[in-house]
Order: structure tokens, then C-alpha cells, then sequence
């Protein structure tokens, strides 16, 4: 280990002011000699000058790599006494004490005194200026190379601690202990309603009026965090109560579909009794579709789903769903006009999720739009969002609430308020959840029997 | 061939018995994990259709229990639907995995297919013309592919996508990949063409073509064959 010991500092301290008095002096007798009235040779003088200039910058160049290190393999550095008063409260102190050396030292030339005492003045001088030359120029070498030459100074304290005082709007703070009390109650309930529900005052460190009101906001914490964990744990009940339910369902439909499927295989000659297998069948088929879209959405609601996040190309996609849905779409009469940009699309998704989400649109399309019109789907970069869109006329008027506002996502709602076709209403709730768990946004916005539905993503790149 | 079905059920062993009759099949019943080891042990089965959820012993514990002495296909059954289920009963050692509500002839296509790889994927011939990818084989010199022994007509342009994907097992082509090679021209433009001609090859060589078991849809990225399917 190569130490850094003081003793070397102060070495090097005590080495550099030799020469520094050496150099000044040098310089001082030289001038001295000049006039033409002494001619003596200046040689000797001269050398001590160079030598003393060669010695300080030397040793200061030594100083300053070691300055505020312990040794040469610590990387830290170490600030003193000194590096604690801002740097620039330190310039202005150096440069009074220059001041002042100079304006006490300015009646130096007219003294009498000889040359030897003179070289003594000199000396002492330069030895006062180097002594606190030294002092502020390691300062700001340590406080440099621990990067906080700028930071650690009285003008940018002010205008930091003003520009925090402007952001956050509590620009006083409290002086007396009442207003203290206040200001951290204050900032717990903040806590509390931002969702920080562990939020916890101790009733011990308040007083009178404030101990009661910490009391108080205590008991709400309490109160609303066993709320939102009755919440959470209730969701997880219906989630899994829905999960077996259907697991018990599907048990006895299993019969039901197999049997009624067998009874379609009986030739019956009766017409009625045929019309009525159709039915059983029809029926069992749409009672299968329901359950698994029940346990699929309470699943997807209660956020139960592992997601494989990845880059994935948005506009390959919506080609694979409509290679999947063509013929879907044919049967009833419907043109797809796709509109999508020429290169990839990168996003950010569960591609077998995000499928999930498109295929969900593509069926409610498939199911509700009016025969023989065209569906529009889209795929738009807009503020580096990537925006799918997909649009179809309703063969049935779009249902609204009272406030205008389209309900569709919510859970059973179908666009037919009579239940007699296929689809269990959950569709669009589920294309919802999912993009939502995804960090998409899912919009519906019907416009009279125009139906438009919009999944958009945060685009990675687009080139 | 005798095939084993085993759940808790009466009624719904009772209607897969009756499918499989008609289908020239042997049926042996069996109403619990104990029961169906005990067949196994007794009888000559050549399949066996077993039920998860089961009294004494679950269709998971047989299904591991049946395969420290039995190499026969087994079919999982099951009311659970979730991936980890799924996954969990295949590597248990079951052959394949139907949810119920099941369609009767789609698990009847299965039972036959994992017959077929069962007793003829040994006398696959093999050369340097023929491409396999479990039980789905492509003889390049003929033209002809193969599900489980049983042949598919496949179009032109159907039959050079698979053969494409299948030269390159495992590696994800996207569209625009797979319409630059087969049709030799740069894919300005594209439409659903590729994903068209995808789907119609799934649902000649897939037994349920939105449960792909060789031809996979990698969504947002492409198509590819499983490399060890």
C-alpha cells in the first residue's frame, strides 16, 4: 500500500513554501539588482528563482494528486475542516485576505530598510499568501475531484433550496412545535391517500389536540386497510368460487353434450323430437362457451394471468388474426379492409394475450356486424402510440346508458338485449382486462349503429 | 384394441364407450385411479383415458404410477383448463390432454392418432428426403405427408410453407419471410394470404387446429414447426 500519511503531506506542504519563498525571493533580488546604480551580478539570484519556480509547481502538481487520498490505491476522497465552508464563501475570504496582505504591504517600497530585511518582507509576504493560496486551492482540487465543486457552494444552496421551496407548494417550514405536529400529520394522510396504507403515526410524539387527531388519522388507516384487504381477498374468493363452480358445471355438461350428440346419431323419425335435439345442442354448445368465458374472465379480473412480456410486431399479428378469421367473415358477407402500415410495428406485449384481446374484437365483429358491410381495421402510429382500431356497423342499435356513456365492457352486456344467439356477453370485458393487465388502453366508442373498438400500445420502435 | 376409460363418472365413461364401440374399439371401464392400475395390471390395454379428479386415487398419481411399468398413450381428462394443469399432466407422462367439455369425436381422432404413432411411427422410413416432427412426416421424393400415418393432400403452396418450416425446425419465419421464399418475389404490401394458407394447413394437420400440436402460431412474430414436437 502506498500511504498517504499526513507526515508526507505536511512534508510536501513545508517543501513547496521553501520553494515558493525561494522563488519570490529570487525574483524580488533580481528586480532589486536591476537598477543600474548597484551592477552586481544577478546570476546566483536568477538560478534561485528558477529552482524555487521548478520546486513549487512540482510539488503543488504532488499535492494535488494526493490531496484528500489515504493512499494511492482508495479511490475515496476524504474532506476536511475547510471543505465544509462553501467554496464560493471561500474565494471571497481568500481574495480580502489578498486584499488586505497587499493593502497593509503597500508601504513596503517606501521603507528603509536594507536589502537583506527587504528579501525578509518579501518572503514573509509571499509565505502569508501561499499559506492561504494553499489552503483554498486543495480545497477546491478535493472538492473537485469529489464532484461537488459547484454543488457544495452558498449560491446554488440558495437557489436549490428556493427552486424545492417553489415545487412543492409548503414553502415555509414550521417553526413551532404545534405547527411541526401538523405538518407531519399532514404528510401521513398525503401518504395514506396516495395508497401507502402502512402509513403509521406514533401517538406518543404528538400533543393535546395534535396526539387526537393523530389518533384519529391512525384509526382510518386501520379502518381502510382491512378494507382493502377484505377487498382483495374477497375478489380471490369469487375468482376461485366461480373457478370450481365451473369445474362442477362442466362435470355433468360433459354428459349432457355427449349424450344429446349421441341422440342426434338415433335417426328419430319424429320431426319435433329432431327440432328439439337442435335446440339441447344448440343450448349445451352455448352453455359450454359460457363457463369457460366465466372462469377466463373472473380469471383475467382477478388479475390471475402470467404474462410473457415480449417484442412483438403489432401489424404481423393483426395479419396472423385475420388469416384466422376470413373465412368467419366471408360466411356472413363481410369485407375486412385492412389498412396497416408498410414496416413492422414493435410493441411491448403477451403476443398470445394480445391475440386473445384482437381475436375478442375480430368475433364481436364477426357476430354483430350488419351482413354485407365492410369492417374497417386499422392499425395507426399516433405520438408513439401504436393505435388498432377496428370498426363495423351493428345490425342491432348499440345500447347506452343514461349518461351516453357505452357500457359494453362490462361483464354480460351484448350489444342484442335479447339473449338468443351465441356469445356470453364477456367478450369485450375480457379483450378489456387483458390489454389493461398488458399496460394497453382499450377504448369502445360507438358512434349511432357504428361500433368502434380501440386497443392502442406505447410503440418501441417503427422502422 | 382395447382401450381403458377411466372417471369418476358413469354416464360420461359410458357415452366414450359407446363412441369407441362404433368405432370397432374394446372398451374397458374403470371408476378410480385404483381400479384403472388394477386393469392395467390384469388386462392387455392398448390406451388409456383417465380422468383428473377422481375418489382414492387422482388421474394424475395413476398417470405416474402407470408409467414406472407401461410405455401405452395415455389421455388425460380434465374439468381444469388452466396451462399449469396441462402442463403438469404431460410431464407426469400422459400422451395428450382433452378438457372437458370435449367434443366426442375430436377425443375419439385423438385416441386413433396416438394409436397410429404408437404402433407405426417405428416403421417410419427414414432417408434424406424425409422430414418428421413427431408424428407428422414429409417424404419430399413423393410429395406426401403424413399424420400419424394417415395421409393429407396439402395444395401446391401449402405443401412448400410446411416444407419450409419444416427444414427449419424451431425457427419462427414471419409472414413476410415465408411469402419472400415461397413466392419469390419481395413482400411489399402483404395480406392475410400467408396466414390464410397457414390456417388451412392447421386444419388438415392438426386434429384441433386452435390447439396447434406441429404447426405453432408465435403471435406478433410467425409461424414455426416445434423442433421436438
Amino acid at each position: 500500500m502506498n500511504q498517504f500519511s499526513n507526515e508526507i503531506k505536511g512534508a510536501a506542504i513545508v517543501l513547496h513554501q521553501m520553494f515558493v519563498i525561494m522563488m519570490v525571493c529570487g525574483l524580488y533580488g533580481t528586480g532589486y539588482m536591476a537598477n543600474p546604480q548597484l551592477m552586481q551580478d544577478t546570476r546566483g539570484l536568477r538560478l534561485l528563482t528558477v529552482l524555487g519556480f521548478v520546486g513549487c509547481f512540482a510539488t503543488l502538481a504532488y499535492l494535488t494528486s494526493i490531496s484528500g487520498r489515504k493512499s494511492a490505491e482508495d479511490t475515496t476522497i476524504y474532506l476536511g475542516f475547510v471543505d465544509k465552508i462553501y467554496s464560493d464563501v471561500q474565494l471571497v475570504i481568500f481574495f480580502t485576505f489578498v486584499y488586505l496582505v497587499i493593502y497593509m504591504g503597500r508601504g513596503l517600497k517606501t521603507l528603509d530598510f536594507a536589502f537583506s530585511g527587504l528579501l525578509v518582507a518579501a518572503g514573509t509576504v509571499a509565505y502569508l499568501l501561499d499559506v492561504v493560496f494553499l489552503i483554498l486551492y486543495l480545497s477546491i482540487v478535493r472538492r473537485s475531484k469529489d464532484n461537488t465543486l459547484l454543488t457544495h457552494s452558498l449560491v446554488y444552496s440558495i437557489v436549490h433550496s428556493f427552486r424545492e421551496a417553489m415545487d412543492s407548494k409548503r414553502s415555509l417550514r414550521p417553526r413551532t412545535r404545534k405547527g411541526r405536529e401538523l405538518y407531519a400529520i399532514q404528510r401521513a394522510v398525503e401518504a395514506i391517500a396516495e395508497g401507502a396504507l402502512d402509513t403509521c403515526l406514533e401517538e406518543e410524539d404528538f400533543h393535546g389536540q395534535g396526539r387526537e387527531l393523530a389518533r384519529a388519522v391512525n384509526h382510518i388507516r386501520e379502518g381502510l386497510s382491512e378494507a382493502v384487504s377484505d377487498r382483495i381477498r374477497n375478489e380471490r374468493m369469487k375468482a376461485d368460487l366461480i373457478t370450481n363452480v365451473s369445474h362442477d358445471i362442466k362435470t355433468p355438461l360433459t354428459s349432457i353434450v355427449n349424450y344429446v350428440d349421441l341422440l342426434k346419431r338415433e335417426n328419430l323419425e319424429n320431426e319435433n323430437a329432431q327440432n328439439y335435439i337442435r335446440i339441447l345442442d344448440e343450448k349445451s354448445q352455448r352453455l359450454k362457451q359460457l363457463t369457460e368465458d366465466l372462469v377466463e374472465a373472473s380469471r383475467i379480473s382477478s388479475g390471475n394471468v402470467k404474462l410473457d412480456i415480449q417484442k412483438i410486431d403489432f401489424v404481423e399479428l393483426i395479419y396472423q388474426t385475420g388469416g384466422e378469421f376470413n373465412e368467419r367473415f366471408e360466411a356472413r358477407d363481410l369485407t375486412i379492409v385492412t389498412k396497416l402500415p408498410n414496416g413492422p410495428v414493435i410493441v411491448e406485449a403477451d403476443g398470445r394475450q394480445l391475440y386473445r384481446a384482437v381475436e375478442n374484437l375480430y368475433t364481436n365483429a364477426a357476430k354483430y356486424a350488419l351482413e354485407r358491410t365492410r369492417v374497417h381495421v386499422e392499425l395507426e402510429v399516433e405520438d408513439g402510440r401504436a393505435v388498432f382500431s377496428i370498426k363495423n356497423i351493428s345490425k342491432t342499435p348499440l345500447p347506452t346508458n343514461l349518461d351516453g356513456e357505452n357500457d359494453l365492457t362490462e361483464r354480460f352486456v351484448r350489444g342484442e338485449a335479447s339473449r338468443t344467439t351465441e356469445g356470453s356477453g364477456l367478450g369485450l370485458s375480457i379483450a378489456k382486462s387483458l390489454t389493461n393487465l398488458m399496460n394497453g388502453s382499450f377504448m369502445l366508442k360507438p358512434d349511432g349503429d357504428l361500433f368502434v373498438a380501440t386497443i392502442s400500445f406505447e410503440v418501441l420502435s417503427n422502422n | 384394441m382395447t382401450v381403458l376409460v377411466c372417471d369418476d363418472d358413469k354416464e360420461i365413461v359410458e357415452a366414450i364407450e359407446i363412441y369407441l364401440i362404433q368405432e370397432g374399439f374394446e372398451v374397458e371401464k374403470a371408476y378410480n385411479g385404483e381400479q384403472a392400475l388394477q386393469k392395467l395390471r390384469d388386462l392387455k390395454i392398448d390406451l388409456m383415458i383417465i380422468d383428473v379428479m377422481m375418489p382414492k386415487l387422482d388421474g394424475i398419481r395413476a398417470t405416474f404410477q402407470a408409467r414406472k411399468t407401461s410405455s401405452i398413450p395415455i389421455i388425460i381428462l380434465s374439468a381444469k383448463t388452466e396451462d399449469t394443469d396441462k402442463i403438469l399432466g404431460l410431464n407426469v407422462g400422459a400422451d395428450d390432454y382433452v378438457t372437458k367439455p370435449f367434443n366426442p369425436l375430436e377425443l375419439v381422432a385423438r385416441v386413433k392418432s396416438q394409436l397410429r404413432r404408437y404402433t407405426t411411427l417405428s416403421s417410419v422410413p427414414t432417408g434424406e428426403t424425409v422430414y418428421e416432427a413427431g408424428g407428422l412426416v414429409i417424404n419430399d421424393e413423393l410429395k406426401k405427408v403424413t399424420v400419424d400415418g394417415e395421409e393429407v393432400k396439402l395444395t401446391p403452396i401449402e405443401y412448400n410453407i410446411l416444407m419450409l418450416l419444416m427444414k427449419n425446425k424451431g425457427k419462427v419465419y414471419s409472414i413476410s419471410q415465408i411469402y419472400e421464399e415461397i413466392w419469390n418475389e419481395e413482400a411489399i404490401g402483404v395480406d392475410n394470404t400467408v396466414a390464410v394458407h397457414i390456417r388451412h394447413i392447421r386444419e388438415k394437420i392438426e386434429i384441433n387446429p386452435k390447439e396447434p400440436r406441429y404447426l405453432k402460431v408465435v403471435w406478433g412474430v410467425g409461424y414455426k414447426i416445434e423442433a421436438d414436437s
